[in-house]
């Protein structure tokens, strides 16, 4: 068992196998061995509890430039509840996987704010997002349209 | 003027000159003090837009957006690019979307032309296509693989071989061919798609990340003498250079086997070969395909859309091509004689899905429809027709072609099928408000060499109408059945009595038939709860569009999952074959109670097989039709009847009569999960 400490000091015993997912921790365990010191990490045991087992992402999957564009947006529908959040807590949670270095997860979240943004106008993105549109003059604005027309006037 | 006068002039300007120096010196003053408050003005003007630009960004970071570091944002920006270049539409929306990201901020905007991958997607549309924009694209797409789509969705009706826009086509071709992953031309015009083959055929042109091409010729008929450079390889003669491909999908729509070089094949893990249209010719020889099929050795999914796959006789004998890899085949023909052709001559040891659709051959000119005579005498010892690896297999046909398709599936065995699907693609019985017009599910016995199914979890049938007398043969052939799925079945409802039913209990250590290994396993189970006489297993039942009757279907889901009195089978008696059909219930019949004692003994065969004296191969290479017995299949179908019974958890209701959103609801009682649809 591998007890992890959140921020606010509240402790949680999980096993090794479950914990291992992130590979920050996993790195941490090899470097430090088992041992009674807690870890201070924030949680996701829900998380790495149900995907438990499942075979971990190679290190360098990420490194294929070929298999971009073949990656989907597709979610889980497990993982689809798990990570309807409001906003700020869906930034922590990516935030976090990717601190705790959990593939899966970042994955998860960036393909949902993926989602959140696919098929929508830039003001609707600034809207979604409370994004200020910071481009002045609007010269500068009429010029990126015209770059960008031909997929526009797709 | 006099002296005096003079002098009083004199003095009063001195007087308005003193009084003009003073103005001026005020008005300096005025303007001194002007200019002190304007650049104090503008000070304060600066340090306000400081702060506000200061609030912003304080502002800013509190919106969870921006807690996010560049990294993460271009993973984000990447997840967007998430749809396969094959997939146009989608590609399109993708690409529409980055654009509208690097309008959203600056920042934004400068991580989005800073990552090259995002702008990989070149689409170039028949008309309406700016060189300009597409080389601007190429720019920011860097070194990343490029994926280009010339001329879909029917585009390129203008495109001519001399035409300006193929000329930049293949100016952005050649440029950047180095760096194609995707390739996909879509045209008309043959000679416009001999153009785009020709620049592909040139040694000089490496396409060293290509990955995936299509090509295809939508209207104008094509002839071999279009593509000048075909040859059939002989893969012993292939150069090193040729057997190292990369490419991965290829698809070849109307366009002649082997136009593209041989070196395209030799990687490949998926090949889509389609010349099924009207337009002529849309004729495959068969010794063509396997000139192609002997080097694609890498082969794992197979797809042949073609309207004949036509012999020369008499077909010379060849030892069938080894395909290690290949797990699906996907075949659409107008004639049934292609599945037993094609399969008699390929080696497929891990095919694991076959998916044939037949097209109704009605109005089609007359050619042969039926095996050769040498073709007939060779398939029994085909080993290709003896599907051992196959899991799933799908046959989709105009009901008029059911006795010809039959007669083709009866060259095959199929022992270890996991799922079936049989569907009746009739547009009128399809499109037809009545169900009387459906015609009947073929006989498993006569439809199949071996109709029994041990291995089968998975059924769906579509759009015909079961025979009640044949219901019970259909699921005793299917003992381990998890999931049915039936589409505007006719006597649905007889199907759903027979899973009411409740398994025979035997003497222990006396025998009834083959299936006595069977009633002695039920004692394994609780004392208390009997074992279901069809498809203990099942798990999922998924009815569209049939005729319903809610008691009956509320019955048989009490009976399946256990909610009668558990008392009810300890009043019965312990050693009876009663068959307790729903529909007997009620009526006056007697019960019928079968000589528990009665002792059937196996057919010679099925002994000689049992004891290990008989070998199963041959029976697999025998040419009668006579389904015989092997001893792995007899023991499969009793250790799948024997299994003990399983809830039906899942029951999907869609555009069903008879039962009602509200009926459905109260199933739910004895369903974990109720889907109910009107439609």
């Amino acid at each position: 068992m591998v007890t992890l400490v959140t921020s606010d000091n509240e402790k949680f015993n999980a096993e090794k196998e479950v914990v291992e997912r992130s590979v920050l921790i996993k790195n941490m365990l090899e470097d430090v061995g088992e041992s009674d010191q807690p870890i201070p990490l924030p949680m996701f045991l829900e998380y790495c509890e149900h995907h438990r087992g499942e075979p971990l992402p190679a290190p360098d999957a990420d490194t294929s430039q070929d298999d971009t564009r073949k990656r989907t947006t597709d979610i889980s529908e497990w993982d689809q509840k798990f990570i309807t959040v409001d906003q700020e807590m869906l930034f922590e949670i990516i935030l976090a996987a990717n601190y705790l270095d959990i593939k899966s997860l970042l994955d998860v979240g960036c393909k949902t704010v993926a989602n959140m943004i696919k098929g929508k106008t830039p003001e609707e993105i600034r809207k979604l997002f409370n994004i200020v549109n910071d481009f002045t003059p609007r010269r500068r604005c009429a010029q990126i349209k015209k770059e960008n027309e031909w997929a526009e006037d797709r | 003027m006099d002296r005096g006068r003079r002098a009083a002039l004199s003095t009063e300007i001195a007087v308005v000159d003193a009084q003009l120096e003073i103005l001026q010196r005020r008005e300096a003053e005025i303007q001194r003090v002007l200019d002190e408050m304007t650049k104090m003005r503008d000070s304060v003007a600066a340090e306000r837009q400081a702060l506000e630009t200061k609030r912003r960004e304080l502002h800013g970071q509190t919106q969870p957006i921006n807690w996010l570091p560049s990294e993460l944002l271009i993973e984000i920006f990447e997840s967007i690019c998430s749809s396969s270049a094959e997939n146009v539409a989608s590609s399109i929306e993708d690409q529409s979307t980055i654009v509208a990201l690097s309008h959203t901020c600056s920042k934004w905007r400068e991580l989005a032309l800073s990552t090259s991958r995002l702008w990989s997607f070149i689409h170039c549309p028949c008309t309406g296509w700016d060189e300009d924009r597409v080389l601007r694209y190429l720019e920011r797409s860097g070194d990343a693989p490029l994926d280009v789509v010339c001329g879909a969705h029917g585009c390129w009706e203008k495109c001519t071989p001399h035409s300006r826009a193929l000329s930049k086509l293949k100016n952005i071709i050649l440029d950047n061919i180095s760096r194609l992953r995707y390739l996909s031309v879509e045209c008309m015009a043959v000679d416009t798609l001999a153009v785009i083959v020709e620049l592909l055929r040139d040694k000089d042109n490496s396409c060293l990340l290509l990955s995936s091409l299509s090509l295809s010729v939508t209207r104008e008929a094509v002839h071999r003498e279009s593509f000048p450079g075909a040859r059939i390889p002989f893969p012993e003669s292939l150069d090193a250079a040729e057997q190292s491909g990369v490419l991965k999908k290829l698809k070849l729509h109307r366009i002649p086997l082997l136009s593209i070089p041989v070196r395209f094949y030799s990687s490949l893990t998926t090949l889509d070969i389609s010349v099924h249209s009207k337009v002529l010719p849309n004729v495959v020889s068969l010794q063509s395909l396997l000139d192609v099929l002997c080097i694609t050795r890498q082969l794992i999914e197979f797809s042949l859309s073609v309207y004949i796959l036509a012999v020369r006789e008499p077909m010379p004998e060849m030892e069938p091509v080894l395909l290690p890899h290949l797990k699906r085949v996907d075949l659409s023909c107008g004639h049934s004689i292609a599945l037993p052709r094609f399969f008699s001559h390929i080696n497929a040891p891990a095919l694991e899905k076959i998916e044939f659709w037949l097209n109704d051959s009605s109005g089609s000119p007359m050619i042969l429809t039926s095996p050769t005579a040498s073709e007939s005498r060779s398939y029994p010892s085909k080993q290709g027709l003896h599907l051992a690896s196959l899991k799933d297999l799908c046959l989709q046909y105009h009901a008029r072609e059911q006795d010809s398709l039959g007669s083709s599936v009866r060259n095959f065995t199929f022992n270890f099928l996991e799922s079936l699907e049989i569907v009746n693609t009739d547009l009128d019985v399809r499109d037809s408000m009545d169900n009387a017009t459906l015609p009947p599910l073929p006989r498993f016995e006569s439809f199949f060499r071996d109709p029994r199914f041990p291995h089968l979890t998975h059924l769906s049938l579509s759009h015909f109408d079961i025979d009640d007398s044949r219901i019970e043969a259909l699921l005793g052939y299917i003992p381990a059945l998890k999931s049915l799925s039936l589409d505007t079945i006719n006597n649905c409802m007889m199907l759903v009595d027979s899973l009411a039913l409740k398994a025979t209990r035997v003497a222990p250590g006396q025998v009834l038939g083959w299936t006595t290994e069977l009633m002695d396993t039920s004692r394994n189970v609780p004392h208390h709860r009997r074992s279901m006489k069809y498809c203990p297993c099942l798990e999922s039942l998924s009815l569209w569009e049939c005729d319903l009757d809610f008691l009956r279907l509320q019955k048989m889901l009490d009976a399946r999952n256990d909610h009668a009195s558990p008392n009810e089978d300890e009043d019965a008696d312990a050693f009876t074959t009663i068959r307790q059909s729903p529909n007997n219930t009620g009526s006056k019949r007697p019960i019928k109670q079968l000589p528990a004692r009665r002792i059937i003994k196996p057919l010679r065969r099925t002994k000689l097989a049992l004891e290990g004296e008989y070998d199963t191969s041959s029976s697999a290479q025998s040419s009668s039709g006579t389904v015989l017995v092997g001893a792995t299949v007899l023991q499969a179908m009793r250790t799948g009847a024997a299994r003990p019974s399983s809830r039906i958890s899942y029951l999907r209701l869609a555009g069903c009569k008879g039962v009602d959103k509200y009926s459905a609801r109260m199933l739910g009682e004895w369903v974990n999960d109720v889907v109910w649809s009107k439609s």
